[in-house]
Order: C-alpha cells, then structure tokens, then sequence
C-alpha cells in the first residue's frame, strides 16, 4: 500500500511535468538531424566511437545524369540534398565497366590488373584485406544486403561481412515496372532499403555498423509511375529509374533519422560504372572503357551537416575511397592500395583551392572477353591524367585512342594520329599499368556453377 | 496549439496506464496478432524491438509474423538476431534455416541449419532443411550425407525418399537411383493405401519416364499404359502420358488418350480444358469449338468455360462471337478484374464500338486505361491524341510490347518516322527478351526504316531477328541480301540468296537479284551469263522472275530484238501460261508496239482474268493512252487481289493527280496509303505537293512535306524548305535548304529558294551568296530576277556601310 501510495504521489509530480514537455515538444518538428560542422571537424571523426558507415552502392549509375552534377533534369532530390552538406567528388572514375572487377578493386582499393580479377570465373582471394575485415576487427557489426550476382560471395566479396545476405522477393511492387527487359532479377531495391532497416532494429544503440547496400533498380530500369516522369525512350527510362532509386535513398536516409543514426554514420554514395547510350555505337556496359561507362559519382555526407557542401575537382577514383574513409575512422590501412586517401584533397577544396602537385592517374581497365571462356583477353585500359585521356584496345598501336577532355569530353574525336608525341606518353603510361604492377596474390579461379550463370544472364550478361 | 493539448492528453492517460500494469511483450504482440490484427501486431513488435533488441522470444515472434505478412525477406533479420541468444538458437535457427531456403537462398540455409546441428547434432528437422537446401543449392552429394542419416533414423520417410530420388538423379547415379525407386515402389505396393493417389500417380508417371531415360522405349510405353490403367484421370498421370505420345510422334494417341479421361471425368475442368487444346492444335476445330460451347452453357465452371470460348473465337478472329462469349463469362462476375475487362475494349473496338470501349477504358488502372483510350483514339483517326496516350501508358507499363507498338503505329500516321522507329525497337527489345511466341512485325519496321536511312548495319541486326521469327517470308532474305551487298559482304548476300532459292517459288528470284548484284560490278552482259549459265529453264513459265530479269538486261544493253526472242522463246514453250503472255506484252509496250501488246495482254487475261502482271501491263497501256478511269480501275483491281502490294494503289492515286477535278480523291488515296505504308516518301512528297499547290502552305503540307524529307530526298527537303517559307518560318527554311544542298542533288533552284529564305531573316550577305551560287549552278528560270536581286541587295548593304561612317 505505501509503494503504491509512493508510486502514486510520484506519478502526480512527474505526469504533469510529462504533459508540459509534451505540450512543448508538439509545437515544434522535433526530429533529430544532424548538428552543423565544418571541415574542422573531419579531425573529431577519429576520435569518436560511435560512427557508424552506411556504404551505397548504386549499380550502373554515371555521374552525368545526376542534376548535382549538372544534369538538367531533376533526377536525384535526395542524392542532392546529400551533396549539398556533404562532399562531392566532381572529376571520379570507376576502375571498370564491368561489376565484378570494377568491385574487386574498389574493396581491395587496388586496379583491376593488381586485383586479377578481370573474367567471369576470377575471384578475390582470401589473402585480400578487405575493408569489412578491417572494420569487423575494430568492433563493428558488418552487413551486406546485395542484389547483383557479379558480387556473390563465392567470387570473394563476403570476405568481412558478418552477414552477406540477398533478399530475394518474388515480385516487384506493384506500382513499379522493370523497362530493360533484358533483366529479369526479381524484387527491387525497396526489399533492400526494408532490409536495412531490419538490420538495424536487431542493433543495440552503442553498437557501431557498417552496412553495405548494392542497388540495382538503376541497372533494370525499374520505376513507377511517380518517378517516370522524364520522357519513354530508352535513355528516359534509364532517367526514371535513378529518380525512384533516389526516392529510395530518400528513404533509407529517413530511416537513419528517426533511428536517430543521422548524426553518427558517414553515408556514402558510389557506383561500379556508367550506362553507354549509343555514344560510341553501344548500349549498356562492360564492352569498353569509354566516360560514359567509367564517369561515376562519389559523395560523402557526414555526421554533420556542412553549411556549404565541398566539390573536390581533383581527379579522385573509387580505388580512393577506402583509404579516404579508412583515413577518416582513424582504422588500419590496407597493406597495398594504388588508391590514396582524399582528406587532404577535401580540405583544400574547403578552402576553395584545388590541391596542386603532380596530376593524378585515373585508370579503368576492362578484359574486353571477361565473358567468353574460348578467346584469350582482350585488354581495354583507360588513362586520364590531366586533360587528356588515352585508351589502349589490346596494346595494338594502330588502335590506340587519344582525347582532349577539355575541348572534347564526350570522346568522339580521336586525337592519336596528330598529337602523335602525346600519344606515345599516354601509350607508355598503359604499358607501366600493364608491366610494372603486380597483383600481389595472383588471379584465382572459381567454378562458376550453372545456377549461378543463369542468374548473371538473367542480369542481361552474355556468358558463354 | 490544440493539437498539442490533445497529444498531451493522451500522453498522460498513455503514462498512466502504463505505470499502472506492467506488459509482457511477447504476451502483447501475441494478442494483437490473435485479434485478427496483424499490422498492428507487427507495428508493435517493431516498437517493442526498437526500445530493446535483445528480446529473443518477441525476435522469433516478429520473425513469424513477418512470415505470415509475406515478407519472409525481412524475418531473415530477427531470427538471425534470436539465433544468436543460446537460449533460441535451435528454434530461432530452425525457422531462419526455412525462411533462407524458401527465400532461395540455399547456402545461407545450409549455415543456418549447421549451427543449429551444432547445438543438437540429432536435430531430425535441421537435417531435412539443411538436406534441402543443399539439392536447391545443387551440392547434391552433401545432400545425400544428410538424407541418409535421416532415413537411419527413420526408414519408411517417404519424403526423405523422394528427395533422395531426386539428387541421385540430379548426379546421374542410375543405379542408385533406380534402387531408391525400387524402394519407393515397393512401400507403394506393400499398402497403397497408405499413400495418396496423387502421389500413387506421380511415382507411376516417375518409374514410366526413368525408364524412358534409361533407354528403354518398350518398356516406358507400357507402364505409361499401366499408369493409365491404374490412374485413368489422374492429371499427372495425363499430362505424363501426353508428353509421351506428342514426344514419340502420336499426337492421335495423345488426344485419345485425352478423349478417354473426359469419357470417365466429364466435369473435369482441366481434362476438358486439355482435351480442347489437343483437339485445336490437330485442326479439330469444329469439335473444340463444340466442346467450348457446351461447357459455356453448362453449370459450375460455366464462366471459365466462356472465357475459354471466348479465347478461342479471338484467336481465331471471330470478334463477334467473342464479344458474346465474354459478356456471359463477365454476366456472373461483380468485380470484374482488370486483364478481363481489358480483353473486353479490346473486342469492342475490334467490332467497331468504339464509344462503349472508350468508356471502359476510362474506368480502368493507368498503364491499362491509355492502352484502351489510344487504341480508340486510333481507330477514330486521332493520331495524336492517342500517341500521348500510348506515351502516358509506356510511362505506366514500360515493358509492354504491345502498347510500345501502337505507339509506334500513331507516330507513323504522325509522320513522326523517327519516332515511330524509336517504339518499334524498344517493341523489339521487350518481344526478344520475352521470347514471345506471338510477335508484332516490329523488327521488319525498324530494318525498313534503318535501311532507308542508309543505315545498313543496324538493319540487318533487324532483319535478321525478322527472319528468325519468319522463315518462310522470302522478303526478309531479299532485305538481308541487299543489306550484304551495300556492306560489301558477299557472305551474308550469298547466304540470304541461297536461303531465298530454297523457299517455294523462290529459286527464279534468288538467281535474278544475285544477277541484279552482278550487273551492279560487271554490267548486264555478265549478269545475263550469270543467269544463263545456272542452267535455270528460262523457258520454264515458273522460272519468269529469271527471264524477267534477262530481259531487262538485253533491253539494258540494247538488244531488243534478243529480249524480244527470249520472251518469244518461252511463250513457244508454254502457250497457256498467262504470265508469260504478259511478259511479252509488257515488253512489246516498251519497244512501242502497243496495238499488238494489248492483243497479248488480252491473250494473257483470256487464260487467267486475275493475273496481275498483265492487269497492270493493260494499266499501264491505258495510262499511257489517256484512258485514266479504265486504268484506275485495273489498278484497283489488282489491289484487291493482292492487299499486300501497295504498288497498285500507289500507281491509281498517282494517275488521279493528273486531273484537277480529282485531287481530293488522289489525297484520300495518297493518305490511306501512307496509313499501310508509312515509308512511302514518294507518295508523301507527292501529297505534300497537292496539297501545297492547292491549299497554300498548310500545316498539312507541311506535314506531309517533313515525312517525304525525312530520308535526306533533296527535292523533298527543297519542298519542305519551301512551304516552310510559304509559312513565313524563314529560319527552318533556311536549314533545309542547307540540308537539300548538302546532299550535293540539287540545282540553282535551291540556292535560290536558299537565297529568299536568308533574305526574309534578314541576312542579306549570305543571301547574295547563295544567289550567285545558284546562278553558276544554273538550272533555274528565275536568273535575271536573281541578278536583280544582288544589284539591289548589294546597293543596299552600300547605303547602310557609308550611312555607319565608317
């Protein structure tokens, strides 16, 4: 009786004391966000131990075609929205075409040559330290909620990964459609945002994570009738479908605010390659290394929200990332990269300059016969550094290609036979890709079962 | 304010609950759930769970509604996070082992299942999920390992049997597999009764196809017909049996097999339903249709059976007995579901009730509805209007050929070629990956389209899928042997002629157009040899494509009097051949000896009043000789008798522009035309030049005018470029005329017509330009009036230099 009587004299101090606050809390959209910061605060990162990484990787997705890299249509709200407080990478490339080896390199922050995975039945050894085994090590919880076959775990990428898991959902929603019918992989990344979530309830709140997401509406066109709002060509579909992948990391950002995560998770947007429109007579990707294949986004919102968002015009490469965030999270390095942290580069366009210093490489490497067990390779190597951009088809000279990104960067007028001395730069500069790096475990076969093969051709893929 | 009044309210009554009675959340998901609801219940659980993960009990229940809400995807997560508390590990593994398998992820299920056999080493269920689980993820031999530990532990496992069955099969161990059966066999025949008869029936229909595989024809045969014996309307057993007949060559057997299984189970749905399919794909049409009809009358099942029937008068074109078909079927049905009362427009509007499917559509989701509208919208002769619905319907249903094709019809009777081009192949693309049975003639637009803009080798990508789906179109090869010669492959026009020569009727044609192709490098003397020394009977009346062609070849060369022999030569051979009667009229029309060639064209229609080639001959020499009603009417007629042709419409409504009194008849013609041929620029520029000189620069014109140029024709673009002006839209008349120039086909004309386009725009200097151009070029009536012009321009742009000051 006392303990009730206490309990209740209790409850009449605090309820109303309750009804105020709530009173209070109801005049105002009290949703926690992020605090503000600025690049100072890059520093703090490392000394926090409540960071969380959520890695979104969307497939098939150049940089072009988004409006914060001036696109003229209003594909990407959110993806803005995150570039705007946050840092984006205006001059990035992706180190394939093709999303097996173009991932092989981004996790092992290695290029395509150093990873030898370039062909459908490579794999990434065991020996590779890869950035989830880092971070597994240093305490977080690791997850990857994946979509696309090239990144099965028997080619290697579960390396780390607490939990590796694809949803598999028989259907798409119903509102949405599939426009690239040469794709038939069901479900949609909506199964992938949900999952996430789901990840996240079984965490306890002090626990770190980092969850990689692997989105492919992009890849398959999927969109609904909201989100097809930019024309019926094909080209337009492909438009369609970034702006319902945005709704989706729109949502997927609300999910990290009301789990109030938004001020502790670095969000990182990448993709593996571009989308070739007929710009060089090909659709798709994975048959060359041209910009429109290898021109990828790479934007990184932070735990706090920027006042004015920071462009680093600086060519940076998804071989960058790794070292970047790595550098950020203060966690080991990778004991071999050919990419090198962006910090340095993030703090000098914050203060409006480029960092100068010798120009950067981009490379892209595509084995252009990764699909065809019978032929021999066929090395498509791409090199950018500074306003040129050379492109090697198998080391024949005759068919080398050289552009001026500056006046030309689209890639349609090929320089090679009359700035001759600069192309023989640019040709000697693939020839030390090609010959002076080695992978430092060699290139490792898998049996690719049939099961697997039908569903990577149901992606669209020709294998035979 | 008073929102927050409210919200306060109910947070204080939500306290004051809650610190009265404490709540076991197991127990409150629970009754939720019981409550009948199960949203609710989830949105609880996730709220429960938010506040504390570490709920293993309320993980494994949310996990289980998650399963039952149909989102077994996401339930992988809280029973992975159950499975990890000691205490659930084996019932929280167990059903994350079956969500991962049911969600096909086979592998994943193989680990879950292991932890859970590391907990309890003899756990029955985890072995059997985790024996599956390796079959799906075809790691067959670990599959075994598990399997018969099961059986060990219990042998007469039926189940663990037939999956057993199943993976030695998968590996090829025969043998084995056979042993397993035997056993299988053996329980089914020690108490049969034991076992349901479908599965009775599956294992008879299972022993019947091992032996097949194991070589043993014979044998397969007859314990097919002891399955039959045994389980006469068993569907397994049926559908085995069919496979079996239709696959050894004996569709009859298949069908009486079929006939017997309806005798025995009349009300059988699915036997009638297999039995009508048999019956139809025999050519036993009458008898299906039979059959459709009395089920439609019947009882239960009537409204199936009038879908059935309806289905059939569709496919076989019957739109108004379909109609009927589909009104009964849709007489019992409240709701009516979307793909029905789709089918329903679309039998409307092919009877012609346009305004009642209009309705319909209306009513129906977006992707469906502009489906409906369009095609309404289409049938009226609004182009445009139903183009921005079959665009609205794209955007809705991307991935539907059908709706992608019709866009690409309204864009056609737009004018708007490239477009139209653009829905064709996208049709393409959904057809090709969709492996449609059923295809639209997509492919042979798009390869059409891309070889008359000169773009060769997108076209044979096209004609190539056409050909795929229409081998015996000999147009397809004749398109792909064209296509080679432009692309300088002499394989691919080798490899089309000799597929073209194997076609019915085809060998005489093959042969003259590969000549056409040697004419073209060694002129027509080598192409004649060519032909001659095929050894082809040129005599032969089935061989007149050859001839035809030799003939034009000496009339080419100039030997007339050996192409008048040649004709004369197979006429000889073969004096009741119609054909061959006209060739030689034809001919002697052409050397001017018209009196006796109508005497051979009336020879010709005296054998065979409906032969083509001699009612055009006779048109042609009545066109010649004035006589326009009388060849319009032959033309006709041999439109009507060869609808596919347009050649023939072309030729009357060409005819009816020469008479002023009938235009509008030749633009009635020349537009109805372009409906079925949308690539006929020629018939279009014509249109745009009727239309032109008799009703000014209309936007009719000019629509015409633009599908007539959108090959790159110079005279077309110059037409256009003119209108354009005529419309007072100076700069598009400009970049035509540029456009005709660059061709390098045009004449002083068009530097002229350049020249009062630059000058309605004002840039005058360039206009002087262009009329110098057009006067060294020549070919023009207006040259003093462009020699004024530069006086008067040039004086001009004088006044304005010295008026500056300069």
């Amino acid at each position: 009786m006392k303990a009730d009587s206490l309990r209740s004299r209790w409850f009449l101090a605090v309820a109303p004391l309750s009804i105020v606050i709530l009173f209070v809390l109801t005049q105002f959209d009290f949703v926690p966000l992020r605090p503000g910061g600025t690049v100072e605060d890059l520093t703090s990162l490392k000394e926090r131990d409540d960071v969380n990484v959520l890695f979104i990787l969307i497939d098939t997705l150049r940089a072009d075609r988004l409006s914060c890299y001036g696109y003229e249509r209003e594909t990407s709200p959110n993806i803005d929205a995150l570039a705007r407080n946050g840092i984006r990478f205006a001059n990035h490339r992706s180190q394939s075409s093709w999303t097996k080896a173009s991932m092989a390199s981004l996790w092992t922050s290695l290029y395509p040559a150093r990873t030898g995975v370039l062909r459908y039945s490579h794999a990434i050894p065991e020996e590779a330290m890869m950035p989830a085994e880092v971070l597994r090590e240093a305490g977080f919880r690791t997850a990857a909620i994946w979509r696309n076959g090239w990144v099965a775990p028997n080619f290697g990428f579960a390396q780390g990964f607490e939990f590796y898991t694809r949803p598999v959902s028989k259907n798409l929603p119903r509102e949405a459609r599939r426009e690239n019918p040469a794709v038939k992989l069901p479900g949609s990344d909506l199964d992938v945002a949900r999952s996430a979530e789901e990840f996240m309830r079984t965490l306890e709140r002090d626990e770190r994570w980092f969850l990689y997401l692997h989105l492919m509406d992009v890849h398959q066109y999927v969109s609904d009738l909201e989100s097809a709002r930019f024309g019926t060509t094909y080209s337009d579909f492909y438009d369609n479908a970034i702006h319902w992948t945005d709704r989706i990391i729109g949502s997927i950002v609300d999910t990290l605010r009301r789990r109030r995560l938004l001020d502790r998770t670095i969000v990182v947007i990448a993709s593996d390659h571009g989308e070739a429109f007929l710009e060089h007579g090909t659709e798709g990707h994975a048959r060359n290394v041209y910009g429109e294949v290898t021109r990828t986004p790479l934007i990184v919102s932070l735990p706090f929200s920027l006042e004015e968002g920071i462009v680093v015009e600086t060519p940076s490469q998804n071989v960058d990332i790794w070292p970047t965030l790595l550098e950020l999270l203060d966690g080991t390095p990778q004991p071999e990269s050919d990419g090198r942290s962006l910090v340095a580069d993030i703090r000098w366009a914050a203060k409006g300059r480029q960092s100068t210093g010798e120009e950067r490489l981009q490379v892209s490497h595509l084995d252009g016969t990764w699909g065809r067990m019978n032929q021999s390779p066929y090395q498509i190597i791409g090199i950018a550094k500074g306003r040129y951009r050379g492109i090697s088809n198998n080391g024949d000279d005759e068919l080398f290609e050289l552009y001026d990104l500056e006046t030309d960067p689209d890639e349609q007028h090929d320089l090679s036979d009359v700035l001759v001395e600069k192309a023989s730069e640019f040709r000697s500069w693939v020839r030390e890709y090609e010959n002076t790096l080695d992978s430092p475990w060699g290139a490792r076969e898998i049996e690719v079962d049939d099961m697997l093969l039908n569903q990577l051709r149901a992606l669209g893929y020709q294998i035979e | 304010m008073r929102k927050g009044l409210i919200v306060a309210t109910t947070g204080f009554l939500a306290l004051a609950t809650t610190a009265c009675k404490p709540l076991d959340p197991v127990a409150e998901v629970t009754e939720l759930a019981r409550d009948g609801d199960p949203a609710a219940a989830l949105q609880r659980a996730r709220e429960l769970l938010d506040e504390n993960p570490n709920q293993s009990e309320l993980q494994i229940l949310y996990g289980d509604l998650l399963v039952g809400a149909g989102e077994s995807v996401l339930a992988v997560w809280p029973l992975r996070k159950a499975a990890s508390d000691p205490e659930y590990a084996v019932p929280a593994g167990l059903a994350l082992a079956k969500v991962l398998l049911a969600t096909g992820n086979a592998d994943d299920s193989v680990v879950a299942a292991t932890e859970v056999l590391r907990q309890d080493s003899e756990n029955e269920t985890a072995l059997a999920i985790r024996a599956k689980a390796y079959v799906q993820a075809q790691r067959e031999v670990e599959a075994l390992e598990d399997l018969d530990r099961l059986l060990d532990k219990d042998p007469d496992r039926l189940d663990t049997l037939v999956t057993k069955l199943t993976a030695l099969l998968e590996l090829e161990r025969a043998t084995e597999a056979a042993g397993v059966f035997d056993d299988i066999r053996a329980r089914l025949d020690a108490d049969p009764d034991a076992y349901e008869p479908e599965f009775r029936g599956r294992m008879c229909v299972v022993e019947a196809r091992f032996t097949l595989e194991s070589g043993d024809q014979e044998g397969s045969k007859s314990l097919i017909e002891a399955c039959l014996k045994q389980f006469p309307v068993d569907p397994l057993v049926l559908r085995g049996a069919v496979e079996y007949y239709l696959g050894a060559g004996r569709p009859e057997r298949a069908r009486e097999i079929l006939e017997a299984a309806h005798r025995l189970a009349p009300e059988d749905p699915n036997i009638r339903s297999a039995l009508i399919q048999r019956l139809e794909k025999d050519g036993f049409l009458a008898e299906a249709e039979s059959m459709l009809v009395e089920a439609a009358e019947g009882g239960a099942g009537s409204a199936n059976s009038s879908f059935a029937l309806y289905d059939f008068y569709w496919r076989h074109g019957r739109f108004e007995e379909a109609r009927s078909a589909l009104e009964d079927a849709m007489s019992g049905i409240e709701d009516v579901p979307t793909t029905i009362a789709l089918a329903y427009a679309d039998t409307l509007i092919e009877v012609g009730e346009l305004d009642r499917a209009l309705d319909l559509g209306r009513d129906l989701e977006p992707g469906y509805r502009e489906l409906v509208i369009g095609r309404v919208l289409l049938a009226k002769g609004d182009a445009a209007a139903a183009l921005e619905s079959f665009e609205s319907g794209i955007r809705a249903w991307p991935d539907n050929a059908t709706v992608r094709w019709l866009a690409g019809q309204a864009a056609d009777r737009l004018g708007r070629l490239d477009q139209a081009a653009q829905h064709y192949l996208e049709t393409v693309r959904i057809e090709e990956t969709e492996k449609r049975p059923d295809r639209t003639d997509a492919a042979w637009r798009v390869a059409r389209f891309q070889e008359a803009m000169g773009f060769f080798d997108a076209a044979l990508n096209f004609v190539q899928i056409h050909i795929l789906h229409n081998r015996f179109d000999p147009e397809g090869y004749k398109m792909a042997a064209r296509l080679g010669s432009r692309l300088g492959s002499q394989e691919i026009v080798r490899g089309a002629l000799l597929t073209l020569a194997n076609l019915e009727g085809q060998s005489a044609v093959a042969l003259a157009m590969q000549a056409g192709f040697i004419r073209e490098q060694a002129g027509p003397r080598a192409a004649i040899d060519a032909i001659v020394d095929s050894g082809l009977d040129l005599n032969d009346a089935a061989n007149i494509a050859a001839l035809d062609a030799v003939i034009e070849f000496e009339m080419e060369s100039g030997h007339r009097e050996r192409a008048s022999r040649r004709a004369r030569e197979a006429l000889e051979n073969a004096r009741d051949s119609a054909d061959l009667h006209a060739l030689y009229a034809d001919l002697l029309r052409r050397i001017g000896m018209r009196a006796v060639a109508e005497e051979e064209f009336s020879k010709a229609i005296e054998i065979d009043p409906d032969n083509v080639r001699a009612l055009k001959g006779q048109a042609r020499l009545a066109s010649v000789q004035g006589r326009i009603d009388e060849a319009v009417r032959l033309f006709d007629r041999i439109s009507a008798l060869e609808p596919a042709s347009l050649e023939a419409a072309y030729e009357a409504a060409k005819l009816l522009l020469r008479d002023p009194e009938r235009t509008t008849e030749a633009e009635g013609r020349l537009s109805a035309l372009l409906v079925k041929d949308p690539l006929n620029v020629a018939a279009a520029r014509d249109l745009a030049v009727l239309l032109f000189s008799r009703d000014g620069p209309t936007p009719a014109a000019l629509a015409a005018a633009t599908r007539a140029a959108v090959f790159g024709d110079a005279s077309a673009l110059e037409l256009k470029g003119r209108i354009e002006l005529a419309r007072g839209d100076g700069r598009s008349s400009v970049e035509t005329m540029k456009r005709a120039i660059a061709t390098g086909r045009t004449s002083g004309a068009t530097y002229y017509q350049l020249a009062n386009a630059l000058l309605s725009i004002g840039r005058d200097s360039e206009a002087v330009s262009a009329l110098r151009s057009a006067i060294e070029s020549g070919g023009f009536e207006e040259v003093e009036d462009a020699r004024n012009l530069i006086s008067r321009i040039e004086e001009r742009l004088e006044i304005v230099q010295s008026g500056t000051g300069s």
